[in-house]
């Protein structure tokens, strides 16, 4: 090897390496800026909300926590209770079904206590930013549970038909 | 014997005929070196040559850099947005992180 290859060789590798660097160095500074530490600081940044209306919906937000955390153990709960009976040896098929009404009871009672939540975060926003706020959490949460039907409905006309197998 | 010295000496010289160099011939002989030094040995030789001159090597080194950094800001600013946008997602709805 040549002499003169050896210094573009060396070259490249410093030039690689800087760049590397380089990227990695502003890529993570970027990501810290941006995503920040806050739960909301999503929110202030896509829908470009000032002080006053980022303090109504924080007051909002922690008012709601709570009121999930609460709905979220009553589910946790309600799934124990399903568990249990279906791991007893006598267990009988009404009380199953039973508990299992109860559970997709609660968990409707959760996405309605979220779909408020989101209506009322979108009131304390501008009025076309609102708009655009609450379709897209029903889009990113309510909507991933209908499509997930819809992909039921899907193997229902590709042959998977419940009671078949 | 001295008298036979000397002129062995002489039938020497006059067999060995020493030559004048031409005028300017070192002269000339450095600046075909020069010459032969300032003219570009191919693609390598030119690259290397500018990897050495340092100031060509610090600029473009410091143009890659600030184009790498710019990149890398870019990709972390759409990166950074994802994450805080998901991180709110998960605290509005506990079956976000699930999927």
């Amino acid at each position: 090897m040549g002499r003169a290859t050896k210094v573009i060789l060396t070259g490249a590798l410093v030039g690689v390496a800087s760049a590397a660097l380089a990227y990695l160095g502003a890529m993570r500074l970027s990501v810290q800026k941006t995503a920040g530490s806050d739960d909301l600081a999503w929110l202030r940044h896509e829908f470009r909300l000032n002080d006053s209306e980022m303090e109504r919906i924080r007051q909002l937000h922690e008012g709601y926590l709570p009121k999930c955390r609460e709905m979220c153990a009553k589910i946790a709960a309600k799934r124990a209770e399903i568990d249990e009976v279906l791991s007893a040896s006598t267990s009988a098929a009404a009380v199953t079904e039973q508990k299992l009404v109860e559970l997709g009871a609660l968990r409707a009672q959760c996405q309605a206590q979220m779909l408020r939540h989101f209506e009322e975060v979108s009131r304390a926003m501008p009025a076309e930013q609102g708009k655009r706020y609450l379709a897209e959490m029903q889009r990113q949460t309510l909507g991933f549970h209908e499509r997930f039907e819809n992909s039921m409905g899907e193997g229902v006309h590709s042959g998977h038909v419940h009671g078949d197998h | 014997m001295e008298q036979a010295d000397y002129k062995l000496r002489e039938l020497l010289r006059a067999s060995r005929p020493v030559a004048e160099l031409p005028p300017g011939f070192e002269r000339k002989v450095w600046q075909r070196i020069e010459k032969r030094e300032d003219q570009p040995g191919g693609l390598v030789e030119l690259l290397s040559r500018w990897i050495l001159t340092p100031r060509i090597a610090a600029g473009a080194l410091a143009a890659v850099m600030v184009i790498s950094a710019a990149l890398g800001a870019a990709r972390g600013v759409h990166v950074g947005d994802q994450e805080a946008r998901s991180r709110y997602l998960a605290s509005v709805d506990p079956s976000h992180h699930q999927r």
